[in-house]
């Protein structure tokens, strides 16, 4: 891969390092290890990265064939619009996943899992900044009412519980969350990044070779720990026990779905030229993939439980003890791992805000649902905010008083509107309807000074 | 040769973390040993690294080979950059088909377009295989002498 790197001009760099001041204090203490953990590579750079072998011509969609935008302006303004939202969208996971993961940093038992965790933290600073270099390099203005500066602003004001996509709203509690948050959410990741990777507008396409690059790295800081603790899990010296682990897998899975938008949506984003798949088939490939990393936990766990077993033998028993449901060779059914059905705990799509269980029972009590995500969940999770949320959304949704729209639209997301006329400062505001189906919905939020802001928090 | 596996579905491509399973089990077929903590550092160091250097040959959707490399300078006095072949293996079941050309060739390509002017590795000389192999690349025994000593 050939590359070109690049800054941002001054003003943006320097709000990029404030924001890092502020919201990812560790960073300095990632530079000053780099040797120790990273012996002989190329120092860390806050820069953006250009893949230089990026095809000229548009590889899918109505337009395939013709040459790659280069510049906003020569798109469509409905589809500089809707590029200008993924963008965003993209940007405000890559900053909001650093302030997720810098809150239970320091929980970390192990410091190479954590300085791997900070270089993640520091590559998706990174992309974040990368986005910036799309939103500041190009004008954007004919084709949007929000200038790329704004959006820059507005990105950089946003905290968990205020940024576009749901996964990046929910605060961490354990390193556990940083280690599941990086094999689940980060593959989703790289799922929307290989999509984009055939984008009509030639700077996103050319952005997604360095980013999946890193992400892959981020993957890896992810499950290898994973399969450690298995391991550990299985040989008595516990680290985080099965139990644990699957908790947080419920947790997490059903947001890493939803990232992929509704489940009938993303049709539109392949006849523009911007992704190459629908929401589905990625949702599928992702799915399929998950599974397989569950699978080749669970093989890690009985391999070190019964060392006697080759691999073969072990995946035969993984596969008996998860299809018959019954202890085999001294192992039971709960000590495996699995991935939730996928219409548990859904808050968005095709299975939004119905009453499935982890294993895919649907519930007709409400209280018995409430139940079984307490018996499910990890526990500090139950008391959080976004948990609150959900459940009494879902209890009203039950009770008739609201119809669904209004339960997804209830997550209250925290934005600092700068540009509304009520208020400079941080408020609650009631996002604006969901957008087309699936899509990021956070470019439509919108202050309204009916009852939507609800003061600061 | 067996048939050659070129053409036939051969993808060769970074490695990433869902393919530490399948080198495991080629490195356990060939040398008979179940390392995963080995593998997992390996792999984990090789993608925060240059993956590029890192690759795999998938046949059919299946894991069948790896060659992991890495470029550096300034070592044991070379002062050019250097790509490091550090390990190769292809499955038993799948060798003399040109697998482990095809990830050499790729590797190659990717160093030259690097500026890399060398390529290095070690063979142990018991290893014949090995050592076949390099040379039909057209890597030659080097005017260099490993020492060691245990501790
Ligand atoms: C050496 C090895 C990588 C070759 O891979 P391969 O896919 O079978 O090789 P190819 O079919 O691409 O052959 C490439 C060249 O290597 C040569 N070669 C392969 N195996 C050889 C052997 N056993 N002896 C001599 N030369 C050999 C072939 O002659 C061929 O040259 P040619 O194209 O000029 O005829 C493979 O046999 C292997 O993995 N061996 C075990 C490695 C090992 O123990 N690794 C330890 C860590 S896991
Ligand atoms: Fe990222
Ligand atoms: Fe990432």
């Amino acid at each position: 891969m050939q590359i070109a790197q690049d800054r941002l001009d001054k003003k943006y760099h320097d709000a990029v390092e404030r924001w890092q001041q502020r919201y990812f204090p560790d960073y300095p203490l990632l530079l000053h290890y780099w040797e120790k953990y990273f012996p002989r590579q190329q120092p860390f750079c806050l820069c953006s990265k250009l893949d230089l072998s990026t095809p000229e011509e548009i590889q899918v969609g109505r337009r395939a064939g013709e040459k790659k935008f280069t510049r906003a302006e020569q798109m469509e303004p409905e589809q500089a619009h809707r590029l200008l939202q993924i963008i965003k969208a993209q940007a405000s996971t890559e900053f909001g996943s650093i302030q997720q993961h810098q809150g239970s940093l320091d929980k970390a038992q192990d410091d190479e899992e954590k300085f791997f965790v900070l270089r993640v933290m520091a590559e998706e600073l990174r992309h974040g900044y990368q986005m910036f270099h799309l939103l500041t390099r190009d004008d954007w203005s004919q084709v949007s009412e929000q200038k790329g500066e704004e959006i820059v602003e507005e990105v950089l004001s946003m905290k968990t519980g205020s940024h576009v996509l749901g996964a990046f709203n929910i605060e961490y509690d354990s390193f556990v969350d940083n280690i599941v948050f990086a094999a689940v959410i980060d593959r989703v990741g790289k799922y929307q990044l290989t999509m984009q990777k055939v984008c009509a507008y030639k700077p996103m396409a050319a952005s997604m070779p360095p980013m999946l690059q890193e992400e892959a790295f981020h993957l890896a800081a992810g499950v290898v720990p994973l399969r450690r603790w298995v391991r550990k899990a299985a040989t008595g010296e516990i680290t985080v026990p099965m139990a644990v682990i699957q908790r947080y897998l419920n947790k997490w899975v059903p947001r890493g779905y939803e990232m992929f938008g509704h489940e009938k949506g993303g049709q539109t984003n392949i006849e523009l030229g911007f992704k190459d798949m629908t929401n589905l088939q990625a949702l599928r490939a992702y799915q399929a993939e998950l599974g397989r990393m569950v699978e080749d936990l669970n093989r890690n766990y009985v391999r070190a439980r019964l060392p006697e077993l080759g691999p073969e033998e072990a995946r035969a028993l993984v596969a008996s003890i998860q299809q018959h449901r019954e202890r085999q060779r001294g192992i039971e059914p709960e000590e495996l791992l699995r991935l939730p059905d996928e219409r548990f705990f859904r808050r968005r799509g095709l299975w939004s805000h119905q009453m499935w269980s982890v294993d895919g029972e649907p519930f007709r009590d409400f209280e018995d649902y409430r139940r079984h995500l307490a018996a499910v969940l990890p526990e500090p999770y139950l008391a959080h905010r976004d948990f609150g949320e959900y459940l009494g959304a879902m209890r009203r949704l039950q009770a008739g008083e609201i119809d669904l729209k209004t339960a997804e639209a209830s997550a209250p997301r925290l934005v600092r509107t700068s540009y509304c006329p009520c208020s400079k400062s941080v408020r609650w505001i009631v996002e604006e309807g969901q957008a087309a189906a699936g899509e990021p919905t956070a470019g439509g939020a919108r202050c309204e000074p009916r009852a939507s802001c609800h003061g600061a928090a | 040769m067996d048939a050659p596996a070129t053409g036939t579905g051969l993808i060769v491509r970074p490695v990433c973390e869902m393919d530490t399973a399948a080198i495991e089990a080629i490195d356990e077929r060939l040398l008979g040993r179940y390392r995963p903590h080995h593998w997992e550092t390996r792999v984990r160091y090789y993608l925060s690294r240059d993956p590029e250097a890192a690759l795999v040959a998938e046949l059919d959707g299946e894991v069948v080979g790896f060659l992991f490399a890495d470029i550096r300078g300034w070592e044991f006095g070379l002062d050019e950059p250097t790509a490091w072949i550090e390990v190769v293996g292809v499955h038993p079941d799948q060798q003399h088909r040109g697998i482990g050309r095809r990830l050499a060739e790729q590797l190659l390509e990717h160093c030259r377009a690097q500026g890399v002017r060398y390529v290095r590795t070690m063979v142990h000389q018991d290893d014949h295989a090995i050592a076949g192999f390099m040379r039909s690349l057209g890597l030659e025994p080097a005017p260099w002498t490993a020492y060691a000593r245990e501790l």
